[in-house]
């Protein structure tokens, strides 16, 4: 028998569960934990995060030392360490030669992620032309992920040709290499509750340039912030703000090799590894053990009255994700921006979805099909597979309809909802 | 040619509204003090106003709306008499501070003018034995004020889903103005102005004849209206349509270039409940004892310093500012008016809208502005314009302007972002389902009528959508001044409606719970939930499929945003 308050929807949900159920509460970093309470990374479940809040404690992650050590590092072709740093050197230029990238006078940046949208590729890929134009750098890419990151980055490497080198699979020996042979290395994640990356490019003297969310912002002390940076941040998911950010990188690279140095260094030193986190845990641990004798977890439960005492009335504020159907809505914002909703939990969409393979689930392409009915133009827009919602932009004073597709593997597309036809009104004028 | 004479018009109108904030399980909850300050601030400061004006046989001319949801709550006893515990404590800490001996002797004019103010407003309370609103509808039987109905909840009615629940909107508005002042409307205020073509049958059904938009829904109606927003606008079903005047909008409400910023005026934000001592002021404050506004303030704007510089507030000199804005407000007018005659030579209506919370709250002496200006008025009639009800002016057939209208807001950019953003979309997905899931009940219920009890379960679930389409919410999370409070607000609602949803399915509950529940959320008592059911087969339903099925948008067109 599952208690009521832990269903949403109809559906046992665990994570509720474990956040009802349990006496202590960790997360993988401070600044996620922080965001799951204050923000919105908690989604549905946050009354839930909320009401746990005392209980909820983020310890980051750690990388392995004794993997990850730039002066052992079998996959290298020279070692180094923070005290000679030549070895660095000489991976740059071999990683340089085995991606067949072009020497010039700017940095060599990396990227090593799984190409989705969370990891903000997006990001990087609307800003990577000026970023390659105004830094004079090079790009060494390693991942695979969505079909369409990856397409826009083969497109990116056909304008660029010898400056920017995608390669779309799992390579953990070439993963080493662009780790010590980048000169800086980028993380735009749009969210990262912890992220390992960017303390490995810290240990092996490639500063990271990332987003300040969830455990990059805990692990990076930010140049122009901090007084003793060991890497770069910017705030906004913009294109713009990556920019900027990896171009002040770019900057004292060139311009400021001393600086440049000591920020490496600090890097270098810093001690991500697991033994500092294991205290961490085992003060979480004793939290909650002294917590189960002190009775708050039951306060909690009592708090959210578990027991649905007053069905009408009880203050249970999670509400539903979804409601079994299969819809897409459009609302007119204004003469520009059209609002769009949808659900794909009909038993059509759930029956499509469960005919696919995990493999085709997980590179599955979604799309709007968007129509402006005077002039008959038709247009697709990307979404992301886990979005519920978008806004699209579009012309004032048009008649608009649009419809949800997706795309697995080599299957035929399928529909999964149409909108009715909505209108946008005139701009406001004088 | 029609009769309209003088040649020009201004109407003011006030959008008297607040969100349906009931808590019967508290004696004491912090949101409903809107509703109090609200009264003790506006409602019967201009009680007193338009009384006054009435006693003097002073010509004034005020349409004014009262939306469901606050007159559901002026008419409800606990906050009456909640209220009523909100107002003493307002003049016992104003005699307090009047009597106290250590008071800085330039405070004693204001310290005595709140004395005698609330005193006034307690016997006017006591007069009326609470009934606002039969107050207000005797002072509609004298013609001098125009009553606007609005929708049950205040819905921003552009973004509801279904065909269904719009007309439930308007129509549950229009059935509680007939019940309330005892006749069906003519005039209708679309919540935040919002209007698009396809209200207009909706509006009409229930037997609305005028509404308000902002200048834009007038002025870029297709065609173009030659005479812009200084005509009311005809819609091609006979709806008619005042836009409002940006001039008049600014001055009166801009607090930079507006009247509200007058260094004499009352300073909104300096309050006697953050400047007195902890020990004096505590009894005043809510049982947690944090310091709070308390509604008295001795301080003036001054002009842009910080609060700790404000100057004292001197309650005489404020007097004369009003009444010079009158004057001013009067002037221009005559200008706009006159100016614009002189090119066009023909009419002109000038529709100056306004929120109610204005006059009193935000401005403190807005009451005293709206009584110097029919005063005024009445001393020196303008040969070119007069006050006028948008209502007597079609009466007399007032050139109006044919055109179909798009999607306009009186919001900031004058369309739907401030009800639909980033922060806030999460709230429609489950308004438009609770309205589908409304609607199928409704169709049940009309063809198989259910029993007694499970129509009263279906009709709280009408409550509780109803509750959930209030526009607060998403506006209140947009402005981030109670969003808390107004995200709880839709999650209790939906909620409710979905535990409803179940009992009428077949779980288990007691009756004493949907006793409480109809207690909590106690709008519409007799509302009937056939109301919901789709009109007929076949009906268009915005949102939705359109039928017939249009063919598929397939592919080969090229990717991209």
């Amino acid at each position: 028998m599952v208690e009521p308050v832990l269903l949403e929807g109809g559906d046992p949900v665990l994570l509720k569960a474990g956040l009802a159920l349990a006496d202590g509460l960790t997360t993988v970093s401070p600044t996620y934990a922080r965001d799951l309470v204050d923000g919105d990374a908690g989604g549905v479940l946050h009354p839930w995060y909320e009401a746990r809040a005392e209980d909820l404690v983020g310890v980051l992650n750690g990388i392995d030392p004794a993997v990850w050590n730039p002066a052992t590092d079998p996959y290298l072709p020279a070692p180094y360490g923070v005290d000679d740093l030549s070895g660095k050197a000489r991976c740059r230029e071999a990683l340089r030669s085995e991606l067949g990238l072009e020497r010039r006078e700017g940095p060599l940046f990396g990227v090593v992620a799984r190409l989705d949208p969370q990891k903000g590729l997006d990001l990087l890929l609307a800003a990577a032309d000026r970023l390659l134009a105004e830094s004079d750098g090079t790009l060494a890419v390693l991942g695979r992920g969505a079909p369409d990151i990856e397409e826009a980055i083969r497109k990116l490497a056909r304008r660029h040709p010898g400056r920017v080198a995608p390669r779309f699979r799992f390579d953990a020996p070439l993963a080493h290499r662009i780790e010590a042979g980048a000169d800086l290395f980028l993380m735009p994640s749009r969210f990262e509750p912890c992220g390992l990356n960017q303390m490995i490019s810290q240990r092996y003297g490639t500063p990271p340039v990332a987003r300040r969310t969830g455990g990059l912002a805990d692990t990076i002390r930010a140049f122009g912030e901090h007084e003793a940076p060991d890497g770069f941040l910017f705030d906004a998911a913009e294109p713009e703000a990556l920019l900027a950010a990896a171009l002040e990188a770019t900057r004292l690279w060139r311009e400021e090799p001393e600086t440049f140095a000591d920020l490496r260094r600090r890097g270098m030193r810093r001690d991500h590894g697991w033994g500092a986190r294991v205290d961490d845990y085992l003060a979480a641990y004793d939290r909650a053990l002294e917590a189960r004798r002190a009775g708050a977890r039951d306060a909690v439960l009592d708090d959210l009255q578990l027991e649905p005492r007053e069905p009408f009335l009880a203050p249970q504020r999670a509400i539903p994700t979804h409601y079994r159907r299969d819809l897409l809505r459009l609302m007119v914002v204004d003469p520009r921006r059209i609002h769009v909703y949808w659900e794909v939990q009909g038993e059509a969409g759930r029956a499509a979805l469960e005919a696919l393979t995990d493999e085709e689930r997980w590179e599955s392409r979604w799309e709007l099909r968007c129509e402006e009915l005077t002039s008959g133009a038709r247009w697709t827009v990307a979404v992301e597979g886990i979005a519920k919602n978008w806004f699209l932009e579009v012309e004032a004073d048009r008649r608009y309809r649009a419809e949800l597709w997706m795309t697995a593997g080599g299957r035929d597309p399928v529909r999964f909802a149409g909108s009715g036809i909505v209108v946008t009104p005139p701009e406001a004028g004088a | 040619m029609s009769g309209v004479d003088p040649r020009g018009a201004c109407c003011v109108i006030l959008h008297t509204h607040l969100p349906y904030v009931h808590h019967p399980e508290y004696e004491d909850f912090l949101e409903e003090d809107w509703l109090f300050e609200a009264i003790v601030e506006c409602y019967l400061p201009l009680l007193e106003v338009y009384r006054g004006l009435e006693t003097d046989g002073i010509p004034w001319t005020i349409a004014m709306s009262m939306t469901p949801p606050l007159v559901h709550m002026l008419r409800t006893p606990d906050l009456q008499r909640k209220f009523e515990r909100y107002l003493a404590r307002r003049l016992a800490l104003a005699e307090k501070l009047a009597a106290r001996p250590d008071r800085d002797p330039r405070e004693e004019a204001t310290a005595e003018h709140y004395v005698e103010t609330y005193s006034r407003l307690t016997a006017l309370w006591k007069e009326l034995d609470g009934d606002l609103v039969a107050a207000f509808r005797d002072l509609a039987a004298t013609g001098r004020l125009e009553l606007l109905a609005s929708s049950a909840t205040h819905a921003f009615l552009p973004l509801l889903g279904r065909p269904e629940a719009v007309r439930a909107q308007i129509e549950l508005g229009a059935r509680l103005h007939d019940e309330a002042f005892g006749r069906r409307p003519e005039g209708f205020w679309l919540p935040e102005c919002a209007l698009d073509a396809t209200l207009e049958a909706p509006l009409l059904a229930a037997g609305v004849r005028w509404v308000v938009v902002d200048r834009h829904g007038v002025a870029n109606a297709t065609p173009r209206p030659a005479r812009a927003h200084f005509a009311p606008l005809r819609l091609p079903g006979g709806l008619h349509a005042f836009g409002r005047d940006p001039e008049c909008s600014e001055q009166v409400w801009s607090s930079v270039i507006g009247y509200p910023g007058d260094p004499a005026y009352r300073e909104l934000y300096r309050d006697v409940g953050f400047d007195e001592d902890y020990a004096f002021i505590r009894p005043f404050l809510k049982p947690d004892g944090i310091r709070r506004n308390v509604g008295l303030k001795f301080h003036c704007v001054t002009g842009k310093v910080g609060l700790d510089e404000k100057q004292l507030y001197d309650p005489a000199l404020a007097l004369e500012r009003a009444d010079a804005h009158a004057g001013d407000f009067l002037r221009r007018r005559e200008e706009q008016i006159r100016a614009r005659l002189a090119e066009t030579g023909d009419e002109v209506v000038v529709t100056a809208p306004y929120d109610t919370e204005l006059f009193g709250h935000w401005w403190y002496e807005g009451p005293l502005f709206l009584d110097r200006l029919f005063r005024r008025a009445a001393e020196t009639p303008s040969e070119v314009f007069a006050f006028r009800h948008p209502g007597r002016l079609l009466d007399e057939g007032v050139a109006a302007s044919p055109g179909e209208v798009a999607l306009s807001t009186w919001g900031r950019r004058g369309f739907a972002e401030v009800w639909l953003n980033e922060a806030n979309r999460w709230i429609w997905p489950h308004v438009h389902e609770a309205e589908e899931r409304m609607s199928a009940w409704a169709e049940r219920h009309r063809a198989e009528p259910l029993s007694p009890e499970r129509v009263r379960l279906l009709a709280q679930m009408g409550r509780e959508l109803l509750l959930a389409e209030s526009s607060d919410w998403p506006f209140i999370i947009t402005m981030e001044t109670a969003a808390h409070y107004a995200e709880r607000r839709v999650r209790d609602h939906v909620h409710r409606f979905l535990a409803l949803e179940d009992a009428l399915e077949g779980r288990a509950y007691e009756l004493a719970e949907l006793d409480r529940v109809e207690r909590h959320d106690a709008i519409f008592p007799d509302l009937d939930p056939a109301l919901w059911a789709p009109a007929a087969a076949g009906d268009p339903t915005p949102g939705e499929d359109p039928p017939p099925p249009a063919p598929p948008l397939d592919g080969n067109s090229e990717r991209g945003g």
